[in-house]
C-alpha cells in the first residue's frame, strides 16, 4: 500500500478532503479510516486513446470529489504522439511517457501507484498479470480478455492481486452504479422478487468504427483500428456487449452453463468481426438469457437488461429499494458510470479496502467469448469446456487468438484477412467443389 | 359416443349436431359413408398426407368400425404428369388429374368432400378460400401463406368454413398428437405450472435435402414451383415453412400471436435460392412474456427442434410435463398402432379429422390458428430481413399505421402463376444481392 507517501501531513490531507467533499453536503469522505493517509495518489495511464484520457480524466475529478490530489505519473501508449500528448495534458516530462509494445512495462516500472488500463482488450491480460506483480493498484477498462486463456489470465492475476490487497476495479460501469447496485442488493441478495425465471439483454446500436475497408499493412495499423478486429476486440459482443452480460451474470449470480447462438455480417464494412449476434444462454436451473447485440444502422436499437422475476421484472436499475444498501455509507455518488468507477477505484485504495473485481470482469468477458464461439461455430459452446477442463475440448480451452499480445512485443504480428468472416457450421459436402473455408476461427 | 358400430342413421345424426348441416353434405347421401376425396399438389407431402388419409379410415374402421369409405375422386398439380401419378395409384382416371396452375379448381369443381392441400405455401391461401366457398372440407398442410395478406385470406377462409360448418384441419400436426394436447390442456386449461413466464421454441438441424445445390436459373414458371422449398416468395423462408411448427406451439402456450418481434437472421451456406438458412427472433407475447425462437438449417451446428415453456412451478417441453386431470382427447380415437407405438403426427392428425367428421361432435376449424402461427414467422423473418421491431397489429389488423408493411405482398403471388404473368428472379444464392440485407449500410 504504497500510496502512504509523498509526506503529506493529516492535517492537510483532511482539508482537502473536506473542499473537495463540500458538494455532497460537506462531510468528510474517506474520514477517519483515511487516518496516516496520505492526500496524494500517482496515477499513470495504460492506452492514451478517447477511452483512456476519458478514464484518467475522470479520475482526476474523482480526487477532487473525494478530496484527493491525483498526481497523473505516467502515460503509455503504443504510440509516442499519443502518449506524449496525454502527458503534455498533465504536464508530464517526456520521460514519463512512454511508448513501443513494452511501453506498459516502462510505465509500471515507475512510482505510479495506480494504473488505468485502457488499451485494446487484447493487451489487458498481459498487462493487468505485470501490474499485479509489480504491486500496482488497478483501474481495468472491460473487456478484459478476447480470448479463453487471456480470461483465466486476468482471474488468475485476480486471485495474486486478493492475496496482496491490492485494488481492482473494473470499467463495467453499471455495477459501480447506485441504481443498479441498489436492485442488485433487492433483489438478488435479498430475494424482494422471488426467484429468477429468465431474461433479456442487449447492446443494439448503429454502425460503429471504420466505414471503408482499413486494409491494414503492419503491426501499427492494427492498433490504430482495433474496433475491428477480432483478435484485437474480441469482435462487438465483447467490447460492447460485455456490460449487459456483466449484469446477467451478476443477477444470475454466476456465468452460464452454455451459449447456442447465431450471429453474422449484414453491413459491416472494414475487418473480420460480425456485426450482430442473437445468443441463447442457459444459466441451469431452466433459466435462459437472451443476448442480443448489433452495430447496424437503420435498425431496431435497444441497449438494456429485462429480468423476469417471479414477482415481476427489473431492468437492473429498478428495483424496490433495499433493506440494506450495500452502498457504503460514505461513498460518494457521482453522475455517470465512468466518474462513479474512478470514485470507486480512488475510494478503495484511499481507504485501505482492497477490492477485486478481476474475476467478475474476467467472467463477463468469457460469457461474451463464449456466446462468440457459439455464433462463430455454430456449436453449442459449454461454460466448462472452455473454462474450466482442459481436457474435455482442447481446442476450446486454449482457443488464442492471433496476433497474440507477445506477438506485438516480438514484432511478429500477423496481419488478419480483412472482410473474411467466421462461418458457422458446415458446408453442405462434396457434390460440387467449393473453396475450402476454415470452421469457428477465434 | 363409444359404439364400435354406427348405423348410417346415427351417422347422420352426428352429422347433424353440427350446426344441422350435414358434414359430408349431398355426396354422403345413399353411398353409406363414403367420403370423396381430392388432393390439390401431389409431390411427396402431398401423397404422404393422401396415403395416411386412407389409412386413417382404415385405422378407424378397424378399431371403431366407422365404415368410412374413401374415394380419391380427383388429383390435381401444377405437372399434370405428378397429378396422373397420383391418380393412377389410386384409380383415378386421367380426365380427373388435372395439372395447370388452374388445376385446383378443377378438382374443386370435381365434386369432392374433402380437399388435402399440400402445394407450396404461397398457394394455399387462394386454395383455401376456394374450397371453403364451395362448402369443401379442407385439411391443409402447413405453413398456409407466405406473406401479411396471404394469412389473412386463410384467416377469412376460415371464417367462411364457420359459416358453412366445414372443417378447416391444418397440418401443424402437434395441435392433434396426444402428448401436445395433454400438456397444453394441463398448462395453459388447467395451469398446473402456474403462470407462463418465458419460453424457447427451436428447428435447428442440418442442411435440408431439398435445398439445391447448385444454382437454379428458373426459365418458367414451372421451375419455381418444382424448386419451391428454395424461393422465399413460394415457401416463406424455413422459418416460415418448417418453423411454424414450433411458434404455433408457442401462440397455443401463450393463447395469443405475439405483440412484436425483433429477430436476426443471415445466410451462410444456401448454394440457391434467395433464403437465410438461420434466424433468432425475440417474440414480445406482451406480459413480460418473452420467447426466443431459432431456426437453422445448417451441417455442423448444435441442432434442437422443440419448444420449452418456463412457468412458475418449472419447466416443461411442449410434449411433456404434469398429466391434466382430463384429456382433452376422446378415448376412443386410436393413438398408436396395434404394436404399441404412437401413428406420429402425420397419420394421427388424419384420424382426428376423420373421426371428428364421421362422429359429427365437432366441426375442427383450425384456418385461424395455423394462419396466425404462419403470420409470427413472417413477422419473424420481415424483422430479421429489415433489422425492424414489427408489430402484429401493424402488419395484421390495423391497414393504416404501416401500409407497406400491412400490405407486403411477395412476387410472384399465387395469381401471378395463374395470369403466367411471372416474374422470375433474376439473381440468386451464390450471389449475395439476391438475399434480405438488414439495416442500411
Amino acid at each position: 500500500m504504497n500510496q502512504e507517501t509523498q509526506g503529506a501531513s493529516r492535517r492537510d490531507f483532511m482539508r482537502t478532503a473536506a473542499i473537495g467533499t463540500a458538494a455532497f453536503g460537506g462531510f468528510t469522505v474517506l474520514g477517519a479510516t483515511a487516518k496516516g493517509q496520505g492526500k496524494a495518489i500517482k496515477v499513470g495511464l495504460i492506452g492514451c486513446g478517447g477511452r483512456g484520457n476519458g478514464a484518467l480524466s475522470a479520475n482526476v475529478q474523482a480526487g477532487k470529489t473525494l478530496g484527493v490530489d491525483v498526481q497523473v505519473a505516467g502515460a503509455a501508449d503504443y504510440f509516442k504522439d499519443r502518449a506524449e500528448r496525454t502527458g503534455k495534458k498533465y504536464g508530464l516530462p517526456p520521460e514519463r511517457c512512454f511508448s513501443g509494445p513494452d511501453c506498459y512495462r516502462k510505465l509500471l516500472e515507475t512510482d505510479v501507484e495506480l494504473v488505468l488500463m485502457a488499451t485494446a482488450p487484447l493487451f489487458r491480460p498481459l498487462h493487468l498479470e505485470a501490474a499485479v506483480k509489480a504491486g500496482k493498484h488497478v483501474f481495468i477498462e472491460k473487456p478484459v480478455a478476447v480470448d479463453p486463456p487471456g480470461c483465466r489470465r486476468v482471474i488468475a492475476a485476480g486471485e495474486l492481486a486478493r492475496q496482496k490487497g491490492i485494488v481492482i476495479v473494473s470499467g463495467t460501469e453499471m455495477r459501480h452504479q447506485k441504481p443498479y447496485v441498489d436492485t442488485h442488493q433487492s433483489v438478488v441478495v435479498e430475494q424482494q422478487l422471488g426467484k429468477l425465471y429468465a431474461g433479456r439483454i442487449a447492446f443494439c446500436i448503429g454502425h460503429m468504427f471504420h466505414r471503408s475497408p482499413i486494409k491494414p499493412q503492419k503491426a501499427e495499423d492494427l492498433i490504430r483500428s482495433w474496433q475491428n478486429w477480432i483478435a484485437l476486440s474480441g469482435d462487438h459482443i465483447v467490447e460492447q456487449h460485455v456490460h449487459n452480460i456483466d449484469i446477467a451474470n451478476w443477477f444470475a449470480g454466476h456465468p452460464p452453463v452454455s451459449a447456442a447462438g447465431f450471429g453474422g455480417r449484414a453491413q459491416r464494412p472494414a475487418g473480420d468481426m460480425f456485426d450482430f449476434f442473437s445468443i441463447d444462454y442457459d444459466y441451469g436451473d431452466g433459466v435462459h438469457i437472451h443476448s442480443m447485440c448489433r452495430q447496424v444502422n437503420g435498425c431496431w436499437n435497444w441497449v438494456g437488461h429485462d429480468f423476469q422475476f417471479a414477482k415481476g421484472r427489473t431492468k437492473g436499475n429498478d428495483g424496490p429499494p433495499p433493506k440494506k444498501s450495500a452502498w457504503p455509507a460514505d461513498l460518494p455518488e457521482v453522475r455517470g458510470g465512468h466518474n462513479q468507477e474512478q470514485v470507486n477505484v480512488l475510494y478503495h485504495v484511499l481507504k485501505g479496502k482492497p477490492i477485486e473485481q478481476a474475476k467478475a470482469v474476467a467472467e463477463s468477458s468469457a460469457t461474451a467469448v463464449l456466446g462468440r464461439v457459439a455464433a462463430y461455430t455454430g456449436e453449442q459452446a459449454a461454460w466448462r469446456d472452455m473454462m474450466e477442463d482442459p481436457k474435455r475440448k482442447p481446442e476450446l480451452y486454449n482457443l488464442a487468438v492471433k496476433p497474440s499480445a507477445e506477438d506485438f512485443e516480438t514484432g511478429n504480428v500477423a496481419i488478419p484477412e480483412e472482410g473474411e468472416i467466421p462461418i458457422p457450421g458446415t458446408s453442405p459436402g462434396p457434390r460440387r467443389q467449393r473453396p475450402k473455408r476454415k470452421k469457428g476461427k477465434a | 359416443m363409444s359404439t364400435p358400430r354406427v348405423s348410417r342413421r346415427d351417422f347422420m345424426r352426428g352429422a347433424a349436431a353440427v350446426g344441422g348441416l350435414t358434414l359430408l353434405g349431398a355426396t354422403a347421401r345413399g353411398a353409406g359413408k363414403a367420403i370423396k376425396v381430392g388432393l390439390i399438389g401431389c409431390g411427396g407431402r402431398g401423397n404422404g398426407a393422401l396415403a395416411q388419409h386412407v389409412n386413417a379410415a382404415k385405422i378407424l374402421n378397424d378399431t371403431l368400425s366407422l365404415g368410412i369409405d374413401i374415394q380419391v375422386v380427383a388429383t390435381a398439380d401444377w405437372f399434370k404428369g405428378k397429378a396422373e401419378g397420383t391418380g393412377k395409384r389410386y384409380g383415378v382416371p386421367k380426365d380427373r388429374c388435372f395439372g395447370g396452375a388452374l388445376a385446383y379448381q378443377k378438382l374443386i369443381d370435381a365434386g369432392p368432400d374433402i380437399v388435402l392441400m399440400a402445394t407450396s405455401p404461397n398457394f394455399r391461401p387462394v386454395h383455401c378460400l376456394a374450397a371453403a366457398k364451395a362448402g369443401k372440407h379442407v385439411f391443409m398442410e402447413k405453413p398456409v401463406g407466405v406473406d401479411p395478406p396471404g394469412c389473412r385470406t386463410v384467416i377469412e377462409a376460415g371464417e367462411v368454413a364457420a359459416k358453412n360448418g366445414t372443417f378447416i384441419v391444418a397440418g401443424t400436426q402437434r395441435r392433434h398428437q396426444q402428448n401436445y394436447l395433454d400438456s397444453a390442456q394441463a398448462c395453459v386449461v388447467e395451469k398446473k405450472m402456474g403462470r407462463l413466464l418465458a419460453g424457447r421454441v427451436a428447428w435447428c438441424m442440418g442442411w435440408i435435402g431439398w435445398s439445391a445445390r447448385n444454382p437454379i436459373k428458373p426459365k418458367t414458371p414451372g421451375d419455381m414451383v418444382r424448386t419451391w422449398p428454395n424461393w422465399v416468395a413460394l415457401c416463406g423462408d424455413h422459418i416460415v415453412e418448417q418453423h411454424v411448427h414450433n411458434l404455433d406451439v408457442a401462440n397455443w402456450r401463450v393463447g395469443h400471436p405475439p405483440r412484436s418481434c425483433a429477430g436476426f437472421g443471415g445466410s451462410f451456406h444456401r448454394e440457391a435460392g434467395d433464403m437465410y438458412d438461420f434466424f433468432s427472433l425475440d417474440l414480445d407475447y406482451g406480459d413480460g412474456i418473452h420467447i426466443h425462437s431459432m431456426a437453422r438449417q445448417m451441417n455442423g451446428c448444435w441442432n434442437w427442434v422443440g419448444e420449452e415453456f418456463v412457468y412458475e412451478k418449472g419447466v416443461t417441453g411442449g410434449s411433456s410435463g404434469p398429466k391434466p386431470d382430463t384429456s382433452p382427447v376422446p378415448a376412443e380415437i386410436p393413438q398408436k398402432t396395434k404394436e404399441g407405438r404412437g401413428f406420429g403426427g402425420h397419420q394421427q392428425e388424419h384420424i382426428n379429422f376423420l373421426y371428428h367428421l364421421v362422429k359429427g361432435k365437432k366441426v375442427f376449424n383450425e384456418a385461424r390458428n395455423v394462419a396466425e402461427a404462419t403470420a409470427v414467422a413472417v413477422m419473424g423473418r420481415i424483422s430479421a430481413y429489415t433489422g425492424q421491431l414489427v408489430r402484429w397489429d401493424d402488419m395484421m389488423k390495423n391497414p393504416k399505421k404501416n401500409p407497406k408493411l400491412y400490405n407486403l405482398t411477395l412476387k410472384p403471388t399465387a395469381k401471378d402463376f395463374e395470369t403466367g404473368d411471372v416474374e422470375l428472379p433474376t439473381t440468386e444464392l451464390p450471389d449475395r444481392s439476391a438475399l434480405a440485407v438488414p439495416g442500411k449500410g
